[in-house]
């Protein structure tokens, strides 16, 4: 196969053609020459200790479609509870968190508005974000295998299989090509805890925040009631112990929970959104 | 073109193929009839068959960036301030994509001058 250059985001290139004027100039004959002339100079270099023996080294086994992760999936279950959302309520140094985790429940992710009457609803809030200019979803996005949306544009990710849900951070997950095969679900977001470790984003305004969370090997939602940067946010739950977490949409997006004696609590505020492509990930009665 | 992966094997029409986009390791091929299919391939590699296998209409595909290679027989509106990119076939299809400033005043310089039509 021919070699193909490297581009980037602010580049274009005609494929099979000379680049038709859009890509980069090129270069003359000249820069050529003296680049084969310094290449062939440095090869030699390169090539003289080599009479020496090597030492052996071991195969490389990695390939380019190794995941770069070992995704574990959860889901919560107790017998003594019936499907419902618990509730509780801590403080972190001087950061309130509110901690939702469903119980007996399937998760999914569900595209368009949402019933708030539909009681076997007990968690539900909104996952993938939403461009301001055209309303499509930001990054990958399967839906009951269906894919919505390509690119990797957060590298923080949540699968949904058989009822069981995981949640990680890589470039490369082979989870969004699982989904469009199996039926399953698949979106990205900002990551936020990564192994138990803090994962910095670029500064943002200070905001209601919520996450995706692994607590103690439960799955929940913890939003904070106060304004936080992401990366305060990120630290704190660290500090909580969450093992993996990626945030969902948050300032008042829509949300909300039922806990066991069938009440209902909000998560946000802003209940009118209406665009095609909203979407919320939904925890539903088993 | 045939695209081939270790797993699986696909066959299409080049003039099908509206755009493909591209996640990590994976590309996905989108089509005029409206589907879909990713592939276990990344974008470099997709560009590299096109050119090999296309060696006269593969001048229809054009690489915008790292993640997005297009069909320009598809182009039908390009908004530089949105940075908005939309592929149509003028009835069924439409698409609208995003690109960086630049790599679009590029392509619409292209397009302007009609080279490689």
């Amino acid at each position: 196969m021919t070699k193909m250059s490297d581009i980037n985001d602010n580049e274009i290139r005609v494929i099979g053609g000379d680049g038709g004027g859009g890509g980069k100039k090129r270069l003359p004959w000249w820069v050529w020459l003296i680049v084969g002339v310094v290449a062939v100079a440095i090869a030699v270099v390169a090539l003289w200790p080599k009479q020496q023996p090597e030492e052996p080294t071991a195969p490389d086994t990695t390939t380019a479609t190794e995941p770069e992760t070992t995704d574990i999936w959860h889901s919560n279950t107790d017998n003594s509870l019936p499907s419902c959302t618990i509730v509780t309520d801590t403080l972190i140094d001087t950061l309130h968190l509110r901690i939702f985790t469903p119980y007996n429940a399937t998760p999914e992710l569900h595209i368009g508005r949402l019933d708030t009457a539909d009681t076997d609803i007990i968690l539900a809030a909104m996952a993938a974000d939403l461009r301001r200019d055209n309303g499509r979803i930001v990054g990958a996005f399967v839906h009951a295998g269906e894919p919505l949306s390509w690119g990797l544009s957060k590298r923080g990710y949540c699968a949904i299989f058989d009822g069981q849900i995981t949640i990680g951070v890589a470039e490369n997950s082979p989870l969004f090509e699982q989904a469009t095969e199996q039926g399953g679900y698949f979106f990205r977001q900002y990551p936020a805890v990564d192994k138990g470790v803090m994962v910095e984003n670029n500064p943002e305004n200070a905001s209601f925040r919520r996450a995706l969370c692994l607590l103690n090997g439960k799955v929940c939602i913890i939003a904070c009631t106060d304004r936080v940067l992401m990366n305060d946010f990120s630290a704190t739950l660290v500090k909580l112990g969450v093992s993996e977490a990626i945030l969902l949409v948050g300032g008042t997006a829509d949300g909300w929970c039922r806990t066991d004696d069938g009440k209902m609590i909000r998560l946000g505020s802003s209940y009118a959104q209406n665009a095609k492509y909203m979407n919320h990930i939904v925890f539903r009665k088993q | 073109m045939v695209i081939s992966t270790s797993v699986d094997l696909m066959r299409v029409a080049s003039e099908d193929i509206v755009f493909i986009s591209s996640d990590g390791n994976y590309s996905s091929f989108v089509f005029t009839y409206g589907e879909s299919r990713v592939v276990t391939m990344q974008l470099g590699q997709v560009e590299r068959l096109l050119a090999e296998q296309l060696a006269h209409s593969g001048a229809d595909f054009i690489r915008i960036g790292k993640s997005l290679i297009i069909n320009r027989n598809f182009i039908s509106y390009i908004n530089l301030p949105k940075q908005q990119l939309v592929l149509s076939d003028g009835h069924s299809s439409s698409h609208s994509l995003t690109a960086s400033k630049e790599a679009l005043k590029q392509l619409k310089e292209l397009i302007e001058k009609g080279l490689n039509k």
